[in-house]
């Protein structure tokens, strides 16, 4: 909004005095009170019109179309979804078509069955939307015109919902979407196999799934030279031997978060800008890790090893355990390590220590009743001796083997500045336990003069 | 040695300023840019107004140095404690503008008139959270908004854009 959008009859500044009364909303300029209404849902923007002449049309140069069927209740005479669906096409027929859309959503949870949504996302194309969300109820395919692959304007897109569209068959799609974020059901090799590979400026990719192969193997082919930030979040409920696959290729990519029901082979190639890796794999215990299973999860280690920032959750840990245990990769660049553990995962971590030479802090984070499995390492990791100065060991649970962790720890760590220890719950809430501890900790020898240890 | 900008409000008040302060007004940086900043810079905006409208650039502009001279060490938390102290910073700015409508409304030509988008957008966001969820009337009567409508006229539009006001 530029100065020369003052307009209007009252458009001039007017020093401040006493204006008891006066109505200084309505003489705002045309552009700062659509600007106020695109804060607000459509059908609230809309009944503005009621209030005086002067808001009668403005609405309908509001930049941003957001319907929310969740503001429609059941009333007598028509049902909500039909009263829903007018509504939205009352305000299309009514909108200044001169306009770009800067957002258009529709967010459709309590009823199925729209009968409109094709009609109205070609619509918002061609009033060159540069945002488009769909948040649509249902499980059955919700098909999108095929414009959509097309649009010049489009940068971010966020599907949730079954969707079905003709991915190009060659050439390219989505040519200026920066953000995708797609929640899929049944994700269909159709799709997922060649649309993350055609998208041209492609910065930040999100799929979320359940998967069902329906006897084939869901194969995602992600391939983007433009590629900055990707979450991946699946889940698999196939026979085993119907596994989806992933592969990322991405030179450019900076953060990767993984999330997944299932240790399958993540394939990636040439991530060679990674800072940040999150790998989760959620669900899983001990017995469901096949040598070949944890094996995936150390090949995507290797495919990784270059990040700064590095966070692994219990089931990660578990399958490196279960893998070769001298099969770990190193780590040369990593700075930062979260680690969560149960049962198993505990005699990776020293091995872990010893491969990432330049680490700086790490966060241990024990989800255990029984003792840790503390193995010392043949020789002191190189990062105690040089790099590492903030520990944080969570669910500290007082067992022996544990203190004799941090005794090494605080033995071996020169440059070491500080170590939190957060009690386990439980233990944390008995008496004295805190001070006990302290004083236990005051006679571990101390590689680091400087070292600062808490017990918050 | 920073360097700084005299301006000058409609009341020919003097507010001397850093440059890096004003410049997140578009309209002033390129007045500086064009070399028509010499002297004071007389804007078309009331002391009072002008005033409210440094308190949030200075604002804005103390959090971009401070992120700029953050290390690694211990940052994400340091983020956390910052976006709380802006959020409260923010929560008072905007009760205090709610109160005083006269000042909102100063401050929002304002900010459109020295293009400090984040600033408008900031008021913006303001003014429809304060619109959300009323009916008609509460509209009408929290910002002096006269209804000029005929009876007839407002039956009719009522008739027309019923459909918005439903549940």
């Amino acid at each position: 909004m530029k100065r020369s959008d003052f307009s209007g009859r009252k458009s001039k500044l007017r020093e401040v005095g006493n204006r008891d009364g006066e109505d200084r909303i309505s003489s705002l300029p045309d552009a700062i009170i659509s600007h106020i209404l695109s804060f607000l849902p459509t059908k609230a923007a809309v009944a503005t019109s009621v209030l005086s002449s002067r808001w009668k049309f403005i609405w309908t140069s509001v930049p941003n179309l957001c319907f929310d069927d969740r503001l429609f209740s059941e009333c007598e005479d028509t049902p909500a979804l039909t009263r829903f669906e007018n509504f939205v096409n009352r305000v299309i027929l009514l909108c200044d078509y001169s306009v770009n859309i800067n957002k258009f959503s529709i967010i459709c949870q309590k009823f199925s069955g729209l009968a409109s949504l094709k009609f109205w996302v070609s619509y918002a194309i061609t009033r060159r939307v540069r945002e488009l969300e769909l948040s649509i109820n249902g499980y059955n395919n919700v098909e999108l015109p095929d414009s959509i692959c097309s649009s010049k304007t489009l940068e971010v897109l966020k599907l949730k919902s079954d969707f079905v569209f003709k991915v190009p068959s060659s050439g390219m799609c989505f040519p200026c979407v920066k953000i995708l974020h797609l929640e899929m059901l049944y994700p269909k090799n159709n799709m997922v196999e060649k649309l993350f590979t055609i998208c041209p400026l492609l910065e930040d990719l999100s799929i979320k799934g359940i998967i069902r192969g329906f006897g084939s193997v869901t194969k995602f082919n992600i391939s983007s030279r433009t590629l900055k930030k990707l979450t991946i979040n699946l889940e698999d409920y196939n026979d085993l031997e119907d596994k989806h696959q992933v592969v990322v290729r991405a030179p450019n990519l900076e953060h990767l978060h993984i999330r997944d029901s299932t240790p399958v082979p993540y394939v990636v190639h040439e991530l060679h800008s990674l800072s940040k890796v999150v790998f989760s794999i959620v669900d899983v215990f001990m017995e469901d890790f096949d040598p070949p299973d944890a094996d995936c999860v150390v090949q995507f280690l290797k495919g990784i090893a270059n990040t700064k920032f590095l966070s692994l959750c219990v089931g990660s840990m578990s399958a490196l355990e279960c893998a070769l245990r001298d099969v770990v990769p190193a780590f040369p660049n990593l700075t930062h390590l979260e680690m969560t553990i149960a049962d198993l995962g505990c005699r990776v971590f020293p091995i872990i220590l010893s491969s990432a030479p330049k680490l700086e802090a790490f966060v241990l984070d024990q989800k255990l009743d029984a003792d840790f499995g503390w193995i010392e390492p043949p020789c002191v990791p190189i990062c105690l001796l040089s790099h590492t100065k903030k520990m944080e060991i969570k669910g500290f649970n007082g067992m022996e083997n544990q203190l004799e962790m941090i005794r090494y720890l605080l033995k071996h760590s020169v440059v070491l500045n500080t170590m939190i220890i957060e009690l386990l719950g439980k233990w944390s809430r008995r008496k004295g336990s805190r001070e006990k501890l302290r004083r236990i900790l005051e006679m571990f020898e101390k590689g680091s003069p400087t070292c600062n240890i808490l017990v918050p | 040695m920073a360097i700084m900008y005299a301006l000058k409000s409609s009341d020919n008040e003097i507010f001397e300023v850093e440059q890096k302060v004003i410049e997140q007004s578009e309209t002033i940086k390129k007045m500086i840019e064009d070399g028509a900043a010499t002297g004071e810079i007389p804007l078309q905006v009331s002391s009072k107004t002008l005033a409210k409208v440094l308190e949030w650039c200075k604002q804005r502009q103390h959090k971009t140095v401070e992120n700029e001279n953050d290390d690694n060490k211990g940052k994400r938390k340091k983020e956390r404690d910052e976006d709380d102290d802006i959020k409260e910073w923010e929560n008072k700015f905007s009760d205090e503008l709610k109160a005083d409508k006269d000042v909102l409304f100063d401050l929002l030509l304002a900010s459109n008139y020295l293009d400090l988008p984040a600033l408008l957008s900031f008021l913006c966001q303001l003014v429809a959270d304060m619109v959300a969820g009323k009916m008609p009337e509460e509209i009408r009567r929290m910002f002096n908004i006269e209804n000029d409508f005929t009876p007839e006229e407002e039956k009719a539009i009522t008739a027309e854009h019923g459909w918005a006001f439903q549940p």
